[in-house]
């Protein structure tokens, strides 16, 4: 299976030239300026371009509320404790520091909030407020800074990203449900599978940003919860049939179960999913037809299935078989294809430079 | 705003306590400690102790290696350009060579830094190489006393966290058995995908033989058929959702004696 995810390469050159000439332009505004603590600026311009625009814009409020909240402690730990030896100052402004960063809930703002208090205390004892105060202030116009280059030249969304690489793992359940009636699923085929949607689940905070600031409908986070979510059923349903099917699959009471269909249109479904193609609406209502029939078709089985192990279960007529796994296969197939209708067609995301 | 757990707050005090060390080192060392660039033992004091020893060892390393890195080619450039122009080149230098060599992402920003830093405070730009040795001592040495005490106070290895993130699954999946809804599918697939990752470093670190359960192959299979039917009681109509609740509580059974064997 390929697995990587084709980056353009002169896409990321242009980014890295984007960068690196924006960061000189800064460091020379700054410098022309004269303004206090410019450098600052930059680094946190730079925090949030080195990223696409999503995750650039976690990485920035993680530094802008770090530094705030470096800010906060070194007033308490150097303004109020100032007759208290240096180490002391130090030690509880760290504590409190990292004590404030876990109250805002943030993962990594607190090792940049630890910086502007020992860069306070140690490196600027005499003017702390000064340097603490016009680091966050630089910090906050770096970080506005880099968010608007960000959506405004070689913008690189996450988004368009996270899509990417949805619909390769679409098409990888595709195939994998496309093989389920006549070849056991290897455990690291699904293991690799909920690998990968742990990974995509990781990234749904850096649309959430995304989508906030680019001022979008929360459409396109729907879309993304309800394909993983969607996904996700779809490899569970296969690994626990995976084991049944190939071999002797016990039939409830021998109704014919509409598996094969069930394959067959649901991977045609995943198929037209994961291609990048927009315009297969009618090919996607056409199989969700199928899909549906195929649906009450189960439903019609289920039913009676239970009609008759309640009536057999009042007079105590015997089955025959285990109760317990057709109730099993009735279930997993049922969720399977309530998945398989409600996972939705992808959207693409302007993922156009606008430069 | 998010409540404090009792491992945040002993995280907080670990920093604390670190940062003190290190500053009464930095005063010990006295007025020149500022002329070398002494203050940046407590920059590497503040960014270990990190969620995990493994995350703070990653960070120390991707800190070092990125300092050194940037800072050379940096201090190079500017032997022949030194002006703010040279920020920008220094910054695609980095950038290109650090990829060309298979840098990851966080290393190549450390290295980026440098570029920022060797060049817009003129001190440094004076100092060049030597501002880069100096720098990197003194975070080795912050982040060695931060990796001091986090080994001295209230550690947590791979297998008690193994253990740890085990009983918590555990928890959550008896929840699940009282109340279909009590954890949600999504939730208890985090959980999982959390303790996963724990014990691929501790299979990494070949620590599982520390637990001195033969047994731990077998929690593991019992864990992940629980979860498994857990998952599925979330998502399966009510009136299909029996198989998979006696299954997992079969499973957790299973598991609980198991550990009560220990």
């Amino acid at each position: 299976m390929k697995k990587v995810i084709p980056i353009a390469e002169a896409l990321r050159a242009r980014v890295i030239i984007r960068n690196g000439a924006l960061l000189a332009f800064v460091i020379y505004v700054s410098e022309s300026l004269g303004l206090p603590e410019g450098l600052y600026m930059a680094l946190a311009m730079l925090t949030v371009m080195e990223l696409n625009l999503g995750g650039g814009i976690l990485a920035g409020r993680e530094r802008l509320v770090g530094t705030i909240l470096g800010l906060l402690a070194v007033v308490i730990g150097a303004g109020a404790l100032s007759e208290a030896p240096a180490p002391l100052r130090l030690g509880i402004s760290l504590i409190l520091v990292r004590i404030f960063c876990f109250y805002f809930g943030l993962n990594s703002g607190y090792i940049v909030g630890g910086h502007v208090v020992s860069g306070s205390i140690l490196n600027h004892n005499s003017d702390w407020w000064f340097y603490a105060s016009w680091r966050t202030v630089m910090t906050l116009a770096g970080v506005v800074l880099g968010i608007w280059f960000s959506t405004q030249i070689y913008s690189q969304l996450a988004t368009t990203e996270w899509e990417q690489k949805a619909r390769i793992w679409i098409g990888d359940i595709a195939n994998c449900l496309s093989k389920l009636n006549n070849s056991k699923g290897s455990i690291e085929l699904f293991i690799s599978l909920r690998n990968r949607r742990n990974l995509l689940q990781q990234e749904i905070p850096k649309l959430v940003c995304e989508q906030s600031v680019l001022d979008q409908e929360f459409n396109n986070l729907f879309w993304a919860q309800n394909c993983l979510r969607c996904g996700s059923t779809v490899i569970s349903c296969c690994r626990d049939l995976s084991p049944l099917f190939g071999e002797h699959l016990q039939k409830p009471l021998s109704f014919e179960l509409p598996i094969n269909n069930l394959i067959f249109w649901g991977s045609a479904k995943l198929k037209v999913l994961a291609k990048s193609v927009e315009s297969n609406d009618d090919e996607i209502d056409l199989i969700s037809r199928e899909l549906s029939l195929i649906r009450a078709d189960l439903t019609r089985i289920s039913q009676c299935y239970f009609d008759v192990v309640e009536i057999s279960a009042n007079s105590a007529l015997a089955l025959g078989q285990d109760p317990n796994s057709n109730l099993f296969v009735l279930s997993r197939l049922l969720l399977l294809v309530d998945s398989l209708i409600e996972i939705s067609p992808l959207r693409s995301m302007p993922s156009k430079a606008l430069i | 705003m998010k409540p404090i757990s009792a491992a945040q707050i002993r995280n907080a005090l670990q920093v604390g306590f670190a940062g003190l060390i290190a500053a009464a080192i930095y005063e010990f060392a006295g007025l020149d400690a500022k002329g070398i660039e002494g203050f940046y033992i407590i920059y590497g004091v503040a960014r270990s102790l990190l969620l995990t020893p493994e995350v703070s060892f990653a960070a120390a390393r991707d800190r070092i290696v990125g300092t050194i890195f940037g800072g050379v080619i940096v201090a190079l450039l500017i032997l022949v350009l030194n002006s703010w122009l040279a920020v920008g080149i220094g910054y695609i230098l980095i950038q290109i060579l650090g990829r060309k060599i298979g840098l990851n992402q966080p290393t190549l920003m450390n290295g980026s830094i440098m570029a920022v830093l060797l060049l817009a405070v003129p001190g440094n730009t004076n100092l060049g190489g030597l501002y880069v040795f100096e720098r990197t001592i003194w975070h080795l040495v912050g982040l060695f006393i931060g990796m001091l005490i986090e080994r001295l106070f209230w550690f947590r290895s791979e297998t008690q966290r193994l253990q740890d993130s085990e009983q918590l699954l555990v928890k959550q999946l008896q929840s699940c058995l009282l109340k279909a809804e009590a954890v949600s599918s999504d939730d208890l697939i985090l959980s999982y995908a959390k303790h996963c990752k724990i014990k691929s470093i501790a299979y990494r670190d070949c620590k599982i033989d520390d637990l001195k359960f033969v047994s731990f192959n077998e929690r593991e299979e019992l864990l992940e058929i629980a979860l498994r039917h857990a998952v599925a009681l979330g998502r399966v109509p009510a009136q299909l959702r029996k198989f998979d609740q006696i299954e997992c509580s079969i499973a957790l059974a299973s598991l609980e004696k198991l550990l009560t064997n220990v």
